[in-house]
C-alpha cells in the first residue's frame, strides 16, 4: 500500500522536470527523443526583450586565481558559482539561461555525471538546453571545466 | 535655503532617473559587463547584454582557408590572422562592424601556454580598444580540415545598418 505512493511521487517529479514552464520559458524533451534530466532537448522563450551572452566562466576567483587541487567537484561548484555572479550581475536568474556550452578536458564518461548533478542542483532540474564538449586544453592551465551560456529574458 | 535647493536637485535627479528608466523600456541598448565578482580579462567581456535585441546574425565558424577551401598559414598566429580576415568578410556582407560582435568562440589546436596567450593579445588587438564581446576559448585535438588550427565563430548584433 505504501508504494504506489512514492512512484506517483516520482513519475510527478519526472514529469514535472521533463517539462518544465517558467515566466516566458518552455523547457522539455520531446517524446521521440531520448529523456535526460541533464539537459532540456528544446527550449522554448518567447517576448525576449533582454538577451545576455556570458563568457566562459571557469572556477578562477575574481583575481584570477584557480586552485589546482580542486577536483573536477570543486571546479564545476566554483565555476557554476561564478555563471550565478554572472547572471546575477545582468538581472537574471538560472531559469532564464536558454542555452549552455560544458567544456570538459580528459573527458571520461564518470566526468559527465559529476558536473550533470551539480547543474541539476543549480537549476532545480529546470534544465537549459546544453552540450557537453570533451576539450583537450582550457585557456586557463589547470583548469578542468569551462562553461558558456545564452540568457534570454522578457523584460 | 540649502535645504529647499538640496530636495529641488534630487527631486530632479529622481525625475531624470525615472525618464531614463522610460527610455530604456524601448530602446536598444547594448551593455558590455566586467562585475567586480568576476576576473577581468583584457581580450574579452564577461557579459554582454542587449536590451531590446535587434538584428542578430549567426557566423559560422571561420577558419584560415582561402576561396579554394586551401589553409594559409602554417602556425596557430599566421592561421589568427587570416581566419580573422575571414570573419571580416564574414561580417562585412552581413553588414556589420568588429564592434558589432557579441559573443565569439575561438577553437584552438594548441596545449602550448604562451602560443594561447598570442591569441588572447591578437583578438585584442583585432577590437582596437572598442567594445569586446563574450568569448569561450576551446582547445581541440584538431579541426574539420588537415592542417587548420584555429576556428572562429560568433554571434553580431545588428543595430545601425539594415540592409
Amino acid at each position: 500500500v505504501s508504494r504506489p505512493l512514492p512512484a506517483l511521487l516520482l513519475a510527478a517529479f519526472l514529469l514535472c522536470a521533463s517539462d518544465a514552464r517558467v515566466g516566458n520559458k518552455r523547457k522539455w524533451n520531446p517524446e521521440k527523443l531520448f529523456q535526460t534530466e541533464d539537459f532540456s532537448h528544446v527550449v522554448e522563450s518567447r517576448s525576449i526583450r533582454t538577451i545576455a551572452f556570458i563568457s566562459a566562466q571557469s572556477a578562477a576567483d575574481p583575481e584570477g586565481r584557480l586552485n589546482t587541487a580542486d577536483n573536477l567537484t570543486a571546479q564545476t561548484r566554483k565555476t557554476l558559482r561564478n555563471l550565478a555572479e554572472a547572471l546575477s550581475a545582468t538581472g537574471a536568474v538560472p531559469d532564464d539561461v536558454v542555452s549552455m556550452h560544458i567544456y570538459v578536458t580528459d573527458y571520461q564518461q564518470a566526468k559527465g555525471m559529476i558536473v550533470g548533478r551539480q547543474v541539476r542542483k543549480m537549476f532545480e532540474n529546470r534544465v537549459p538546453a546544453s552540450s557537453f564538449i570533451p576539450v583537450s586544453q582550457l585557456p586557463i592551465e589547470g583548469a578542468q571545466i569551462q562553461i558558456d551560456a545564452v540568457v534570454e529574458m522578457d523584460h | 535655503m540649502i535645504k529647499p535647493v538640496c530636495c529641488m536637485l534630487a527631486a530632479a535627479m529622481f525625475c531624470m532617473a525615472a525618464a531614463d528608466k522610460v527610455g530604456d523600456s524601448t530602446a536598444t541598448v547594448v551593455h558590455h559587463l566586467n562585475p567586480d565578482t568576476l576576473v577581468k580579462q583584457e581580450h574579452a567581456t564577461q557579459i554582454v547584454r542587449i536590451r531590446n535585441p535587434r538584428d542578430l546574425v549567426h557566423i559560422a565558424g571561420q577558419t584560415a582557408v582561402n576561396t579554394k577551401f586551401e589553409v594559409v598559414g602554417s602556425s596557430l598566429q599566421e592561421q589568427t590572422v587570416e581566419a580573422l580576415k575571414n570573419l571580416d568578410f564574414a561580417l562585412e556582407a552581413a553588414k556589420c562592424k568588429r564592434h558589432s560582435l557579441v559573443s565569439l568562440r575561438v577553437f584552438f589546436v594548441s596545449n602550448n601556454a604562451a602560443e594561447i596567450r598570442t591569441l588572447q593579445g591578437m583578438l585584442k588587438t583585432y577590437f582596437k580598444g572598442g567594445p569586446l564581446p563574450a568569448l569561450t576559448l576551446i582547445g581541440v585535438t584538431r579541426l574539420v580540415g588537415d592542417g587548420m588550427l584555429v576556428e572562429i565563430e560568433g554571434t553580431a548584433h545588428l543595430q545601425d545598418a539594415r540592409p
